[in-house]
C-alpha cells in the first residue's frame, strides 16, 4: 500500500530541515563552534523505530550563551535573518530561542536555554553538552542529547506548550512507553540541575502517566506560575500579565503595557504568527489587535488567578 | 559500445526509507516523491550506479518476475527519474 500522503509530506518537510541542519552546522564547524541539534531529529532517534517518521519542519540548536555572535554570523551568512529583531521586545519576557528564517521556508530556532529552566544558560549548556551523543544527520556528525537529555526535552516541551498542542503530547506518550524508569530518574536529575524541576513535572503530567511517573520519582509538586500557565494551555495573554506582575516599578510597568497595546511589527510576528505571512496579515494583525487584547484579556486573567492559587 | 549507467544525483537530492519505502526530496526544484515497493527495491543499486541489466536483474531476483516484466518496471522508474531530473547526466 501507498505511504500516506501526510507521512510523505512530513518525511520531506523533515529532509529539507536535515539538509538546512547539514548547512548550518557545516558553516558553525567551519568556526568552531560547537552547538547540540535539539528536538527533530534527536526525538525521532531516541523514541521511534527506524522507518517511522516525527514530523518536524524545522531546526533547533542550543549552542553555548557565548558563542551567539559567531552563530549569528554563520546564519546570516547562509542567507538567514532574525524573525524578530530582540530590541523589539525590549522590557517583555525574555525568549529562550531566537527564530532564524530563510526565503526556503526552513527556520532555524537557536536556543541559548530551555523553556523551563531557571540555571543560568552557561549551566544548561554545559549540562545538556555533558549528556550528548553523536548522531549523522545528512551525512554530517551533530550532537544530540542522550536518552535522559531527550526525557528531559520531551518533558519541558510539553511543559512549554501545554495540554492543548498534541504532538508534544504524542512525544511524551511515546517516551513514557519506551523508557525505562531509570531514564527518567535521570531526567529528573538532569531537571534539577539547570533548575527545571518544576517544569519537568508540569510537562509530565499533560498526560496521566507522566502524572503517576512524577508521583513515583518522588519530585516536588511545586511549580513557578508562568510554568503552571504554559502547561496548561493559558490563554495568550495570561504570560504577559504574570510578567507585568512581576516588572518593578509603575514606569517600567506603564512602558510594557503600552508596547502590549501598540506593539512593533517584530513584537506582532512573535505574538501572532499569522502576522509572518506578509505586509497584508501584519496590517490585519494591527487591525484587530484591539480586539485579539479584548477577547484574551479577561480569560487571561482568570487563568493567572488560577495558576497563583495552585502553582506552588 | 558500454552500456549506460543510471545513478542518482549526489547534490541537493535528500531521501530516507518511511515504512519500507522511499521518500525523496529534490532540493533544487523543492518538489518532492515517494518512491514505490519496486523503485524502492532499485533505489540502493541507483545510488550505487547501475546498468539496466543490473537492475532487471535485481527486480527480476526480488520479485521471481521474468525479465521482460522486470525490463518494462525498471524502464518505467528510469524514465519517471529522469523526467524529474533526478539522474546524473
Amino acid at each position: 500500500m501507498a505511504l500516506a500522503e501526510a507521512t510523505v509530506r512530513a518525511a520531506a518537510r523533515g529532509l529539507a530541515a536535515d539538509a538546512v541542519a547539514v548547512e548550518v552546522l557545516g558553516e558553525l564547524a567551519v568556526r568552531g563552534v560547537p552547538s547540540l541539534l535539539l528536538r527533530g531529529p534527536a526525538i525521532e532517534r531516541t523514541l521511534y523505530a527506524a522507518g517511522e517518521v516525527r514530523p518536524y519542519g524545522d531546526v533547533d540548536l542550543l549552542v553555548c550563551p557565548g558563542d551567539q555572535d559567531r552563530v549569528q554570523a554563520a546564519l546570516r551568512k547562509l542567507g538567514f535573518t532574525p524573525l524578530v529583531d530582540e530590541a523589539e521586545l525590549r522590557g517583555h519576557r525574555p525568549l529562550h530561542a531566537t527564530e532564524w528564517v530563510r526565503s526556503d521556508g526552513v527556520s532555524v530556532d537557536v536556543h541559548i536555554t530551555i523553556s523551563g529552566a531557571g540555571a543560568a544558560p552557561e549551566v544548561v549548556w554545559e549540562t545538556l553538552r555533558s549528556h550528548a551523543v553523536a548522531l549523522t544527520v545528512g551525512g554530517v556528525e551533530a550532537t544530540i542529547p542522550d536518552v535522559a537529555g531527550v526525557a528531559l526535552l520531551v518533558a519541558l516541551h510539553a511543559a512549554h506548550h501545554g495540554v492543548g498542542f498534541e504532538r508534544c503530547r504524542a512525544d511524551l506518550r511515546r517516551a513514557l512507553d519506551r523508557l525505562p524508569e531509570q531514564k527518567w530518574q535521570e531526567a529528573a536529575r538532569l531537571a534539577a540541575r539547570i533548575d527545571a524541576t518544576g517544569a519537568f513535572v508540569a510537562g509530565l503530567s499533560v498526560e496521566p502517566r507522566g502524572s503517576d511517573m512524577a508521583a513515583r520519582l518522588d519530585l516536588p509538586t511545586a511549580t513557578p506560575v508562568d510554568v503552571r500557565l504554559r502547561a496548561s494551555g493559558a490563554p495568550p495573554l495570561a504570560l504577559g500579565l504574570e510578567w507585568l506582575s512581576r516588572t518593578p516599578g509603575i514606569r517600567a510597568k506603564s512602558g510594557l503595557v503600552v508596547r502590549t497595546a501598540f506593539p512593533s511589527p517584530g513584537a506582532m510576528r512573535a505574538w501572532r504568527p499569522r502576522a509572518r505571512r506578509g505586509h497584508r496579515s501584519l496590517a490585519l494583525a494591527y487591525a484587530t489587535h484591539p480586539l485579539w487584547l479584548a477577547r484574551h484579556l479577561p480569560s487571561s486573567a482568570i487563568a493567572l488567578r488560577r495558576a497563583r492559587r495552585t502553582a506552588g | 559500445m558500454t552500456e549506460r549507467t543510471f545513478q542518482l544525483r549526489d547534490d541537493e537530492l535528500e531521501w530516507r526509507e518511511v515504512e519500507g519505502e522511499i521518500v525523496a526530496l529534490d532540493l533544487r526544484e523543492s518538489t518532492y516523491l515517494s518512491v514505490n515497493k519496486t523503485g524502492t527495491a532499485l533505489w540502493p543499486h541507483l545510488t550505487a550506479g547501475a546498468s539496466r541489466d543490473e537492475l532487471v536483474a535485481v527486480l527480476a531476483s526480488r520479485y521471481g518476475v521474468d525479465t521482460e516484466a522486470a525490463a518494462r518496471d525498471v524502464d518505467a522508474f528510469v524514465r519517471t527519474l529522469d523526467e524529474k531530473g533526478l539522474l546524473a547526466s
